[in-house]
């Protein structure tokens, strides 16, 4: 009897603590880096490159996000990545989990990365993207998770904030930086957005993982007091829209090649307001 | 008073409790003070609890508030509590957090307490806060999605002994309801000073995403409490 139950309590032992293709066990109880140690070499990183600025010279312009790509499969990261410059968009947006964390899914979304002269890309990481100390793949291809671009158009400056959530968490220095970046900066720009993989809301049945209550107070705090506009997340994999004050939450569906109803986001700036829609593919 | 209150087969508890602790959004130690009291009657209980902040980044010093009422049931030996609660979470000057649910708890095991239930939060936005930012109404309340709520607490003693620790496994406190997937661990401790005042000690400790995406430090509290059976 004792036999039996070793024989049936062994693999599922082995079954759950190995790595399967999508999760790591690991990355369940511990982190290969921190959320406060991703945000200092996030900091070095912007310390020596500085933000990006881009200028256009009309008043309306387009910008495209999207999150869960899991790369292995690229078919709808292609269809993305060349809507947006056949339709000529600003900048695109990856919102995390653009891999499974693999250093093959990084060398393959390498690869199909477009030319950053024929299209600007930003990226924050995800959680998915950690596993399998992904954290160091992501930062050589991508650098920062944790940084602000700026978008210039002849009479007005939009302010765009990429936060990186990976870890279930801003941690105490990023959340301190977010704080201060708004209370110095946002009366400067026009429209501010944030993108951050975890979603902040429960909004349907399911089991992705957001912030501890805690975090999310205080964010709904911040975007308030600071008019954010627009919070663009993913991680649940199923868009949904909700409404808070003066913000519009945004759950993206995830751009997976599996998924049936991939979509991304296209949100069209302009002088009354921040208009979006959902692109299936 | 009181003896008319036994003579009616009534209990009156009181509590209070102080934690401290720090967490990645506090900026540094906050220490709040609760104070509960409740009632029961036969198999009715009511509890209500205030909760104060005396040191933490939030400019409210009343910061929750809490009512529960339960009953007592039994399906044939199986002793089990059903409890509807309001809770009140004003964690800013501009918004606030309520949930409202129903949870069931049964101490039928002598060495365990298990608690399942549902709850359903909204956040809104404060008269004030919408006026000050020009908010119309309709968007001043954002209603989450039914959530599940468990406590698996293991004792080492039976739940009557003078001194007990405890482990448990939970996403609830008296304030603060994470989603399912947030699990916090409480090591507690229990001792008898007599037979109706009781002192209590836990330890809880936060990690985001634990069980679920990429585990990562996010606060510890300590929590030291007494409560009383009038």
């Amino acid at each position: 009897m004792g036999n039996m139950k070793i024989k049936i309590i062994l693999p599922v032992l082995i079954f759950i603590l190995s790595s399967c293709d999508k999760m790591e066990m690991r990355g369940f109880f511990t982190s290969y880096e921190n959320a406060n140690n991703r945000f200092e070499q996030s900091n070095e990183w912007n310390n020596q490159n500085g933000h990006s600025e881009i200028s256009i010279p009309q008043r309306t312009y387009t910008i495209n996000a999207m999150g869960d790509s899991h790369v292995g499969g690229t078919e709808n990261l292609d269809t993305f990545f060349k809507n947006a410059q056949d339709e000529n968009a600003t900048a695109v947006v990856m919102v995390g989990d653009i891999t499974n964390g693999h250093k093959e899914d990084y060398d393959v979304s390498s690869e199909h990365l477009p030319l950053i002269d024929t299209l600007i890309y930003f990226a924050t990481v995800g959680n998915h993207d950690l596993f399998f100390d992904g954290w160091k793949h992501f930062y050589s291809i991508f650098g920062s998770s944790s940084y602000f671009f700026v978008i210039n158009t002849p009479n007005q400056s939009d302010l765009f904030i990429c936060l990186d959530t990976g870890g279930g968490t801003l941690g105490n220095i990023q959340l301190d930086w977010f704080k201060k970046l708004l209370e110095t900066s946002r009366n400067n720009y026009r429209y501010c957005t944030v993108f951050t993989h975890n979603n902040l809301f429960r909004l349907r049945p399911t089991a992705s993982t957001n912030s501890m209550v805690e975090e999310i107070q205080v964010l709904l705090d911040i975007f308030l007091r600071h008019n954010v506009n627009m919070v663009v997340t993913a991680h649940d994999h199923k868009r949904n829209t909700d409404i808070l004050g003066n913000t519009n939450h945004i759950i993206m569906d995830a751009l997976q090649d599996v998924n049936d109803k991939a979509s991304y986001l296209k949100l069209s700036i302009n002088e009354e307001n921040i208009d979006y829609s959902f692109v299936e593919l | 008073m009181l003896t008319s209150v036994k003579g009616i087969n009534a209990q009156i508890k009181l509590q209070s409790y102080i934690d401290i602790g720090e967490n990645n959004v506090s900026e540094g130690v906050f220490i709040k003070n609760v104070y509960r009291s409740s009632y029961q009657y036969q198999k009715y209980n009511v509890e209500a609890g205030m909760q104060f902040d005396l040191q933490s980044n939030n400019p409210n010093t009343l910061t929750g508030f809490d009512i529960i009422g339960s009953r007592e049931f039994s399906i044939k030996d199986f002793p089990f509590d059903v409890k509807g609660f309001f809770i009140l979470n004003r964690f800013s000057d501009l918004l606030y957090e309520t949930n409202w649910g129903v949870r069931i708890e049964t101490r039928k095991l002598g060495h365990f307490l298990f608690e399942l239930g549902t709850n359903f939060k909204t956040y809104t936005i404060n008269s004030a806060a919408r006026e000050e930012y020009n908010i119309n109404k309709s968007d001043s309340k954002l209603r989450e999605n039914f959530n599940l709520m468990y406590m698996i607490t293991a004792y080492l003693k039976p739940h009557n002994n003078d001194w007990n620790v405890g482990l448990s496994f939970t996403n609830v406190d008296y304030y603060i309801i994470n989603q399912s997937t947030n699990p916090v661990f409480n090591l507690q401790m229990t001792y008898k000073l007599k037979s109706n005042l009781t002192l209590y000690l836990d330890t809880w400790y936060k990690q985001a995403g634990i069980f679920n995406i990429n585990a990562n430090y996010f606060g510890y509290f300590f929590r030291g409490g007494i409560k009383w059976e009038i």
